[in-house]
């Protein structure tokens, strides 16, 4: 066994990795759907329940999701929070994001909320409690990407 | 294996085991190469391909394998392959194509590797007790045994090629089995190269394996962390009589192997029974 | 039919910050000749290894698990790496219980090692867990992801910040009994209430540590523990369940699990109860080591698994109930709260379960315990693995 007579040494390294995601057919038509200013969520018959983000099959029935149902433009806020910190490679603070049920989908969507007064974070959240009424609001020129959306709270 | 062993503990009567492969376009090689530690073996630039060329090496001096074997093999194997109804079905290449294609590392070829493919393949497990209380369903094969071996992460002579894991895992396999001197039916190999399968059938020899690999092996498809799953479902399926144009004749014990690690460091085995009927 | 488990030997490396005088393979080394010479076996005496990693990511080693064979005396043995996220430890502790309740292997050796300082960019690292198309823009992880299901408890059951800042003033002050624990010491609501913001209501005090060290536990037959242990702990109740990585699935009405109550672990929680034969938690399980990354965790899971009523467990909090010496000790190691060594954590909580159930918890030692339960949770809180830990094997009941 050798004593350590030395400073310990550390060796830098980076690893940089490109990727291609497959988007598969359900995704595609929900994100073409964004194109046009539209959200679709996905049902099956057998359950009755409807899948934002859309699934090619029911998670609890385990029947393929045989129908397309369109979201409503309003919906309500499940639960939210607001992030201060800022982390490596994620968006600078402060913003806030939440999980909406679209009006029409049983399962909830997450996205940003904007038009919000962030710099009291406390108040803010207090506007942001579970049961909030949010309306979707587009960006003018969609892109066919989940971006393409966020919440803003009806005031 | 984990799945079996669960439903051996007597706790749980019916498993789901899925493995899936669906790589994007991302560069699998260098994701192999950030499985190097960083100090010794990353600077060099060891990834899968070039551990699998210190195999083939390893493989051409110890088991007297030159590449014109490697690439008659893998023709026929490509021939096999084809029949396989659940591959991809391509069309072989010719020995002097293989020959053609440059090498990625000395002495292994592009055309010695099987190509990657997208898959899938899941197992439902049972408990012999839930099969016995549900009698409309009936089993395609029973699980006899289960093991797995892993050798030094080292790439030296002493380890790559002498595939140390394998004959001790299968030794192991056997004795579990309580078939230790017993005829294999069928033998599924995971062989990712030409050179695997040669090193493979070498370290068989001993044994009175009937067919290796009637599958086609890699070269029907190759959804790469599968190879494993999909070889234990091509031995159940010949146990089974269900394996289609590629079918054995009277398959009673088929043994499946997969293999993980540079260079295969790791081996992982399922032997199959036939079930009365 | 299964043969019985016992933990006959643990080891853990002390976990802090930074191990930089060590490579993380020699960090595995650590915890492997700990465990072994605790259980008084040497390296070929073990049958099997599991390793116990989450995210290679943090490390940067791929496959990490292969490069510590040599290290761990895996070399020549069946070997199998599990990945559940953060319920890791707990899964890969399950694997090994399987490979000795099977009858296959009579002595298993479950190890791992974690340390994120690797990389700076944990956070991103994590973010990786959601879902590529969907989810991943929004900055998710496992901070915000919690946030949101605390966000949720507090508004059903009026859970105050304070509330949450006097679970992590006891786990700092439990941890200074625990002599591997990466944070310790004595501090106050106001301590955690003026800690920075990161994602509310959580400040930077609700939050676990990056820990960087190494667990393991060996894992032995009833022979075999009864020959060399005196007080070997045995494992009589296994659990484990998933969901599915929507959030969105599990914050509506039509959810079969709230992720606001951490449902899914009465699921698994019941089910190590059901093995054991144990009718009131509260009563007789003395001890919780529980996966608590977060101060917001231990309120809606100690009701999931029953040991208090829905919206109870803040109340009790307040009043000590979860002290060392209260109605049962949650967390006397101090928790995940104070150590969090990712792809390792769930096995740190067993062995920090078991030393109760063996009477070698040192310091930290509550008395009478007969039995203890261990947590583990992992991925988008979609993973949670439950194991019970007793004195003594306890009947097994034929499976439904």
């Amino acid at each position: 066994m050798t004593t350590a007579t030395q400073e310990p040494m550390i060796l830098p390294a980076e690893w940089r990795v490109r990727y291609n995601y497959p988007v598969g057919e359900t995704g595609t038509r929900f994100f073409s759907a964004l194109r046009e200013k539209k959200i679709l969520a996905t049902r099956c018959s057998a359950s009755g329940l409807s899948y934002l983000p859309p699934r090619a099959y029911c998670e609890r029935s385990f029947q393929p999701c045989d129908e397309w149902v369109e979201a409503g433009t309003t919906g309500t806020i499940e639960c939210a929070t607001i992030v201060t910190a800022a982390f490596e490679n994620l968006p600078p603070p402060p913003y806030a994001i939440a999980y909406v049920r679209l009006d029409g989908v049983d399962t909830a969507l997450i996205n940003f909320v904007q038009g919000l007064d962030l710099s009291d974070v406390p108040a803010a959240a207090r506007r942001l409690q579970p049961g909030t009424r949010v309306k979707v609001v587009f960006r003018d020129q969609p892109e066919g990407r989940i971006t393409d959306f966020h919440y803003e709270l009806i005031d | 294996m984990l799945g079996a062993l669960r439903v051996a503990t007597g706790r749980y009567h019916l498993g789901l085991v899925v493995s899936w492969n669906h790589t994007s376009q991302i560069d699998v090689q260098d994701v192999m190469r950030m499985r190097a530690e960083p100090f010794a073996l990353r600077p060099v630039g060891m990834n899968g391909a070039i551990a699998d060329a210190l195999f083939a090496g390893e493989v051409q001096r110890r088991c007297g394998v030159d590449e014109d074997a490697v690439a008659a093999r893998i023709v026929q194997r490509q021939q096999v392959a084809q029949r396989n109804p659940r591959g991809l079905r391509r069309a072989p290449q010719s020995a002097e194509a293989i020959r053609a294609s440059g090498y990625d590392a000395y002495p292994l070829r592009r055309a010695h590797q099987a190509p990657a493919s997208d898959g899938c393949v899941a197992f439902v497990l049972a408990s012999g007790a839930w099969l016995r209380a549900h009698p409309q369903h009936r089993a395609l094969a029973r699980i006899a045994a289960v093991t797995s071996h892993i050798d030094s992460y080292r790439l030296d002579a002493g380890r790559v090629g002498a595939m140390a894991g394998f004959d001790a895992g299968l030794e192991d396999l056997l004795r579990r089995a309580g078939r230790d001197h017993a005829a294999i039916d069928v033998f599924e190999a995971e062989a990712p190269t030409g050179w695997h399968e040669a090193a493979i059938e070498h370290h068989l020899a001993g044994r009175d394996v009937r067919a290796l690999s009637p599958s086609g092996g890699a070269w029907a498809q190759h959804p790469l962390f599968c190879m494993g799953l999909v070889n234990a479902a091509e031995a159940a399926l010949q146990v089974a009589g269900r394996a289609g144009d590629v079918q054995v004749e009277d398959v009673h014990f088929a043994v499946a192997h997969g293999s993980h690690g540079y260079a295969q460091q790791g081996h992982t085995f399922v032997a199959f029974e036939r079930v009365a009927a | 039919m299964s043969q019985n488990v016992a933990v006959i030997g643990v080891g853990q490396t002390g976990f802090r910050a930074r191990w930089d005088s060590m490579t993380y393979v020699e960090l595995a080394q650590q915890a492997a000749l700990r465990a072994l010479a605790d259980a008084r076996l040497t390296p070929d005496d073990i049958d099997a290894v599991v390793f116990s990693m989450a995210p290679t990511h943090f490390m940067g080693v791929a496959d990490c698990d292969k490069w510590a064979v040599d290290f761990i005396g895996a070399r020549g043995k069946p070997f199998m790496r599990v990945h559940t996220g953060g319920a890791t430890g707990g899964s890969a502790f399950h694997a090994a219980w399987a490979h000795v309740a099977s009858g296959q292997y009579r002595r298993v050796l479950v190890i791992g090692a974690d340390r994120i300082t690797e990389t700076p960019d944990a956070q991103f690292v994590l973010n990786l867990i959601w879902d590529p198309l969907y989810e991943q823009d929004f900055a998710l992880n496992t901070v915000t992801m919690t946030a949101l299901s605390t966000q949720r408890y507090m508004a059903r059951y009026g859970v105050t910040e304070e509330q949450y800042a006097r679970v992590v003033v006891r786990a700092r002050r439990n941890a200074m009994h625990n002599p591997n624990a990466h944070l310790k010491g004595e501090i106050t609501v106001d301590d955690v209430m003026n800690s920075p913001r990161i994602a509310w209501p959580y400040k930077l005090f609700d939050i676990c540590p990056r820990s960087a060290g190494a667990a393991a536990i060996v894992l032995a037959d009833e022979a075999t523990a009864r020959e060399v242990c005196d007080r070997p702990a045995f494992v009589t109740g296994v659990g484990a369940i998933s969901n599915t990585v929507f959030q969105g699935d599990r914050c509506v009405p039509t959810a079969d699990c709230d992720f606001a109550e951490h449902a899914e672990i009465a699921i698994a929680a019941n089910e190590c109860y059901r093995q054991a034969g144990i009718t009131n938690p509260a009563k007789e399980i003395r001890v919780v080591e529980m996966y608590d990354p977060f101060s917001s965790f231990q309120f809606p899971e100690l009701e999931s698994m029953g040991f208090c009523p829905r919206g109870s467990a803040a109340r009790l909090s307040d009043e000590g109930a979860f002290d060392p010496d209260g109605m049962v000790a949650v967390g006397p190691s101090g928790g995940t709260l104070c150590t969090n060594p990712i792809g390792v954590t769930g096995l740190v909580r067993v062995a920090d379960a078991a030393l109760q159930v063996m009477g070698r918890a040192g310091a930290m030692q509550v008395s009478g315990v007969r039995n203890a339960l261990a947590t583990a949770a992992g991925g988008s809180a979609q993973f949670f693995a439950c194991t019970l830990l007793s004195d003594e094997p306890r009947g097994q009941a034929a499976l439904a």
